[in-house]
């Protein structure tokens, strides 16, 4: 093996705190507040150290308001840490965020760089002239994208008039214009259907190999995860749970399964699921639904289907694999062990 | 050059923006005829036979009508809530990661509705103002000229005061109460409703002491012939020293703006 080169981003016990104003409900609540404030800090992100290397491909994966956004947030300047360091392709993103901007792409799913009463093409237009973008790169990536992407027909279509994924792509291929180094994205498939997302994870490959683009991509979606990442970091109440291969946490939980069984049985809570074997948890029981949770390694999916039969009359069933959620959830709560 | 390219692209492209909104062209026309006719009318009523009414003819009072509505036309007061939405609805940090100066952003996309709106309404107010109700033309070539720079320097003028009133309004909740009272503050004290001589003196002082007569009436005189060809430096020179201000004031309020934002995240 060669000597890595040193790492492109390094962060060390980065942390954010929000102030949020304490407002009391109602007019004297209303009132109150103007007067005096009285301030909740909520830790955002806490204490979170990681190197990502050139070229690495890396999920950075949460529950809900887990700190996600806010640490991307960070890395790119917008926002100053509370406390600890941050070093993006050795700058100080937040001290110097324009010149940390021209190493750097970025898409906030959930909003758009473009600007929405003109056409598409506008907005790579806008960018060729503040990153400066040499003529020929601009139309070798505008080749790259119209083929990859396969955005060449929105380009004169005004952004408000594109569906979402269509929005998505263009946003995405804007990101990678001027050919940065990082590419940070928040989001990208929030919402987008299975074709879309597997167009989008196969351009992000596809640069990531031609041009060792370091990719960071937050997403709810596990299946982006398991495509496009080598390494995930998992984060939790701002605290990372996590950090290693996708390989191993698919080696933990790949074998594991969420079942949705619909009944025509009336359930009560009480009468719950008899005989079923070890390394099945239920979840949910009532009315006519029961959800288990279940391990593939410990019990068999067969014997469990075969048990769930003799018992009730069946309407329905579907098998799952457990969501980031709960994945999260049962790392948090068990740790990772090895 | 190339940094300028950067900015004038902005401008391009907010004037394409604003060609998308046709129907807003229309009404900004519109009323301002409205407007304009209004006021023609009502200075015709007050003038009843008298000669000249603070220090204005009604033929000059009449060209005053119509010009100051051009120039109070030409910035037309979209910055402050685009800036506070900007900032409120966090589009904001997408600007802060672009290697574009926020203030200069700002201006030279304002300069698209300044084409647009401001310019393109003026000519045609101003052309039915010279056809129908024969207003004058400026006192001479030199007065046209020096007007023309006059109104560069009241078009930074208005942009720098909406850049500040935007930055100063995202912390506030009720924005448009305090978008609307700087206009209609700015309006008046500009000389854009009536003309600054029709002040009672101590209201003619504070007019003069602040900002906004740069604005409207400044060019305005010039327009007229109103001022001596030697003092004309003295105004512009005037209005420079009010760009200046309210473009520092502006660059600090963006670095306390945006302090706040990377702060608090916005
Ligand atoms: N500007 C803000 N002011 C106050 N609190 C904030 C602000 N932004 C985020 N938070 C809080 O910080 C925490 C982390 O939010 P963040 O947006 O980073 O989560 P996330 O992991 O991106 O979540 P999601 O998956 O929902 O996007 C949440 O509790 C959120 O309420
Ligand atoms: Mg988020």
């Amino acid at each position: 093996m060669s000597s890595s080169p040193p790492p492109i981003i390094s962060v060390r016990n980065l942390t954010k705190e929000y102030k949020i104003a304490r407002r009391t409900e109602g007019f004297i609540g209303a009132v109150k507040y103007l007067f005096s404030r009285k301030y909740d800090t909520v830790r955002a992100v806490d204490r979170v150290s990681f190197d990502i290397y050139p070229g690495e491909l890396v999920g950075y994966i949460g529950k809900n308001g887990a700190g996600k956004s806010t640490t991307i947030k960070m890395l790119t300047g917008v926002l100053v840490p509370t406390q600890g360091e941050v070093k993006v392709n050795g700058i100080v993103p937040y001290r110097d965020r324009t010149k940390n901007g021209q190493n750097i792409g970025v898409v906030f799913g959930q909003r758009t760089q473009m600007k929405w009463d003109i056409p598409v093409i506008e907005s790579f237009r806008l960018m060729k002239e503040i990153y400066q973008i040499p003529p020929d790169i601009y139309k070798q990536n505008m080749e790259i994208f119209c083929d990859v992407l396969d955005i060449g027909s929105l380009l004169a279509k005004p952004v408000r008039k594109l569906s979402l994924g269509q929005r998505m792509k263009c946003d995405l291929a804007i990101a990678f214009l001027h050919n940065p180094k990082i590419i940070y994205l928040d989001e990208p498939t929030i919402g987008l259907d299975i074709l879309v997302k597997e167009n989008i994870r196969s351009f992000i490959k596809t640069m990531n190999a031609e041009r060792n683009t370091t990719v960071i991509l937050t997403t709810h979606d596990l299946n982006d995860i398991d495509s496009i990442c080598q390494r995930a970091i998992i984060i939790d109440s701002g605290k990372i749970v996590y950090d290693g291969s996708i390989d191993a946490i698919k080696a933990r939980f790949g074998t594991h399964k969420v079942l949705h069984i619909e009944v025509k049985d009336n359930l009560r809570q009480g009468d719950e699921v008899v005989q079923l074997p070890a390394g099945v948890t239920v979840q949910e029981f009532g009315e006519h639904r029961i959800k288990l949770h279940l391990n593939k390694e410990a019990a068999s999916l067969a014997e469990v289907i075969q048990t769930l039969i003799e018992q009730y009359n069946i309407v329905d069933i579907s098998i799952e694999d457990v969501s980031i959620e709960s994945i999260v959830k049962q790392i948090y709560q068990e740790g990772w062990h090895e | 050059m190339k940094r300028l390219k950067k900015y004038l692209i902005l401008t391009e492209q907010s004037l394409q923006v604003a060609m998308t909104y046709r129907v807003r062209f229309f009404t900004t026309m519109v009323t301002g005829l409205i407007q304009v006719l209004a006021l023609y009318y009502i200075w015709k009523v007050v003038y009843a036979g008298q000669k000249s009414l603070g220090g204005y003819t009604l033929s000059e009072m009449v060209t005053y009508i119509f010009i100051s509505y051009a120039v109070r036309n030409l910035y037309t007061f979209n910055t402050e809530r685009k800036i506070s939405e900007n900032i409120r609805d966090g589009s904001v940090i997408i600007d802060l990661i672009r290697p574009l100066n926020y203030q200069l952003a700002r201006f030279f996309e304002s300069l698209g509705s300044v084409i647009f709106e401001g310019i393109l309404v003026g000519i045609i107010v101003i052309a039915v103002g010279f056809g129908i109700f024969h207003i004058k033309g400026p006192a001479s070539f030199m007065y046209g000229t020096l007007f023309a720079i006059s109104l560069t320097f009241s078009v930074l003028i208005n942009f720098s005061l909406s850049y500040a009133v935007g930055l100063l309004s995202f912390s506030t909740t009720s924005i448009f109460g305090f978008i609307n009272a700087k206009r209609f503050i700015s309006n008046f004290l500009s000389g854009g409703l009536i003309p600054l001589t029709f002040f009672p003196p101590w209201l003619h002082k504070i007019a003069f002491m602040l900002p906004f007569h740069a604005m409207v009436s400044s060019p305005i005189s010039i327009y007229l012939g109103q001022i001596e060809a030697y003092q004309i430096a003295n105004v512009l020179l005037e209005q420079l020293f009010w760009v200046i201000i309210l473009w520092l004031a502006g660059y600090f309020m963006w670095a306390w703006a945006s302090r706040k934002i990377t702060i608090h995240g916005g």
